[in-house]
């Protein structure tokens, strides 16, 4: 049975770890704290759901109309919630992704109602049983779809000369511009990526957690902590991080106690931050903040 | 001339007058009817707007009351406490004898100091335990509250489907530890205890942990109080983990969208409710729902069917007792109403409504189809 609950909390871990992604680009290139990223997420699911249902496109074909959608509000965000504001006080920033948060919430609210709605799985509701341990098929999709995501951005960062000029952009901006890198580009780049990575992730989690215009701020919370834990920036750290939060709640859940999961969570998280004050990868949390 | 001109003035206001007693005496008897018309909140409060239209018409259809028409005044309560009192001051600025009040426990806490100044009965289908615990004696619940709706589902688990290890997942609202309680109260009652009571929050998304420790506790039913999208997920891990154990859960399993989120894994799940318009064998539930069908192109809810019961006990109330509000309370209190949904009579508390039903739900053709399994009526009177 703790095959079971393992299992099941790999694939919550990546989903955990997917949604942390897209808020630590954004963090590491242009030093951006976005809590708005929990609804970029939730509206990269609501547009697949738009898409897919309401106007009857086949689930390839939304998740293209939400990637694009998200395109076009990824630069939105960028033009109207952060570049204006990128030499302001770090407050500021925060400030302006709180309000994004609150009017993508309430945008959603407006558009798609209160209910909880559901996308359909590429791989349908199907579950695989190997050797009595279940397994839906969407979960291996969830973790397939991580291990390509997170190599695909390896590869991408270390490989290819755009991601080269956006890792030198996010390093440091001025000497980029020196360097005749369009520092502008890179950051409107930067948020198109978190974007998508938000379309993906909105898409994922949908078939299983539902979509609703609250969803956002449980999404932001747990990447949070996956951040902190991991080490804040840290993209391998989001990976462990991920899957230890995933397994750990299950765990704790299912053998401890379900009514303090989450304080009994928080707690292993402080205990790992005592004993690993920098997370599981990175610099000391207090040298960032 | 001046003799006659005065007799004739006289003559004119006589018949004023008289015309005037006569045209009070004729007067329609004014009902109020509010609740959300617009807003995302209106689809429940139409449907049962609709309700007390179909009752008046039907009373007036067949003479009104006691020779006097039903005037029902609706106004809107939108989604806000604002709205709410608003919609209160309007149908009170008509001299209502009664009010049909809206589901909504906010709007209804809101209500009810003007409506316990005013001193006007008010009558709603919210399920809120805590609304006739207020000590207000002009509101009349027309739906059941979870006291009976918990302890009816919990016999059936136990009683119906024979349990005898008995899992309960329960949410941590309020809601969810109210009907904790009461589970437990009723286990007890029945001589259990449950095997296993695991929590979860109302934002949570997965239950594989909770799932996984019921499995181990080897249960012969699941009983869960939930709100509308945990039940969902809960539904749809049980499903997902293989955990063949009947699920036995609360009214949120009977709403609609949330048969599209759980698709198949709806296939045996029992639920508590109040009624099922749509799909109750009864003729005489069927014969209504066709009428209301008719009249306003959409299907009722389950709160409609007991919004109508309740606009027709008003109405029965109004034609024994007057138009006098005391007397219509009194005789509230006093009198039993058979409705289309079941027996109402109220309680010390003013709860009108004890009884409660069971739905079994089935996948078939790619769609959940209900079946009424059983009805409860837990009438202390």
């Amino acid at each position: 049975m703790i095959i079971q609950e393992i299992i099941s909390g790999v694939a919550i871990g990546c989903i955990y770890a997917l949604v942390s992604f897209g808020f630590v680009l954004i963090y590491n290139a242009v030093g951006a704290v976005n809590f708005a990223y929990g609804e970029l997420v939730m509206f990269g699911g609501y547009l697949g759901f738009a898409a897919s249902v309401w106007l009857g496109f086949p689930l390839w074909a939304a998740m293209i109309f939400s990637l694009v959608a998200m395109t076009l509000l990824g630069i939105f965000y960028n033009e109207f919630a952060y570049y204006p504001m990128r030499h302001r006080p770090v407050v500021v920033v925060i400030i302006a992704s709180i309000g994004m948060s609150v009017l993508l919430r309430n945008g959603a609210l407006a558009i798609w109602g209160p209910d909880a709605l559901k996308v359909n799985s590429f791989v349908g509701d199907g579950i695989l049983n190997i050797g009595g341990v279940v397994l839906p098929q969407h979960n291996v999709l969830i973790v397939l779809v991580t291990a390509f995501v997170f190599i695909g951005q390896y590869l991408f960062f270390a490989r290819t000369s755009i991601g080269r000029k956006l890792e030198a952009t996010a390093q440091d901006q001025e000497m980029a511009r020196l360097m005749g890198i369009k520092v502008r580009w890179m950051i409107v780049l930067t948020f198109v990526l978190a974007a998508w990575l938000a379309s993906i992730a909105g898409f994922l989690l949908a078939p299983i957690w539902f979509l609703e215009p609250d969803i956002g701020l449980y999404i932001i919370l747990k990447a949070f902590i996956v951040i902190v834990i991991g080490g804040f920036g840290s993209v391998p750290g989001l990976v462990v991080a991920g899957l230890f939060l995933g397994v750990t709640e299950v765990l704790v859940a299912s053998h401890l106690t379900s009514e303090y999961k989450d304080v009994i969570s928080f707690l292993i998280l402080i205990a790992v931050l005592m004993v690993l004050p920098q997370g599981f990868f990175g610099e000391k949390i207090a040298e960032r903040l | 001339m001046k003799h006659s001109g005065k007799v004739l003035g006289g003559a004119i206001l006589a018949l004023g007058l008289v015309l005037g007693c006569v045209s009070l005496s004729l007067a329609d008897i004014q009902v109020g009817a509010i609740h959300s018309l617009t807003t995302g909140l209106a689809p429940l409060g139409q449907r049962q707007i609709n309700s007390a239209i179909l009752a008046a018409e039907e009373w007036n259809a067949r003479g009104g009351i006691n020779g006097k028409k039903i005037d029902l005044i609706v106004e809107d309560t939108a989604d806000s406490t604002t709205m709410a009192m608003t919609a209160l001051d309007r149908v009170l600025g008509k001299d209502v004898c009664a009010i049909l009040g809206p589901i909504w426990s906010f709007q209804l806490f809101a209500l009810f100091p003007e409506v316990k100044k005013e001193g006007v009965p008010l009558l709603s289908t919210s399920g809120t335990r805590a609304l006739t615990q207020k000590n207000n004696p002009w509101y009349f619940r027309l739906y059941p509250h979870d006291g009976i709706t918990k302890r009816a589902y919990t016999m059936f688990a136990v009683q119906e489907l024979k349990a005898k290890r008995v899992a309960v997942m329960c949410v941590t609202t309020e809601y969810g530890k109210s009907g904790h309680e009461l589970i437990l109260e009723t286990l007890k009652e029945l001589g259990l205890e449950p095997v296993i009571v695991t929590w979860h929050n109302k934002d949570d998304k997965d239950m594989t942990g909770q799932l996984m420790s019921i499995k181990r506790a080897n249960p012969d039913v699941i009983i869960s109080q939930a709100h509308p999208a945990d039940t969902a997920i809960i539904l749809k891990q049980q499903r997902d983990l293989g955990i063949q154990v009947p699920h036995v859960a609360s009214s949120a399993a009977t709403m609609p969208h949330i048969h599209k989120l759980v698709g198949p894994a709806m296939d045996g799940v029992y639920v508590e409710a109040a009624a099922l318009p749509n799909y109750d064998p009864d003729p005489k539930i069927q014969a209504w729902t066709k009428r209301y069908v008719k009249r306003f192109k959409t299907k009722p809810d389950s709160f409609a069917i007991l919004y109508y019961d309740g606009a027709n006990f008003v109405f029965s109330a109004i034609k024994a007792a007057g138009s006098n509000r005391a007397k219509i309370a009194k005789w509230l209190r006093e009198n039993r109403f058979q409705g289309l949904a079941g027996q109402y009579v109220f309680d010390k508390e003013q709860n009108g409504a004890h009884f409660a039903i069971i739905v079994q739900y089935s996948w078939k053709d790619g769609r959940v189809v209900p079946r009424l399994v059983k009805k409860y009526d837990l009438n202390p009177k």
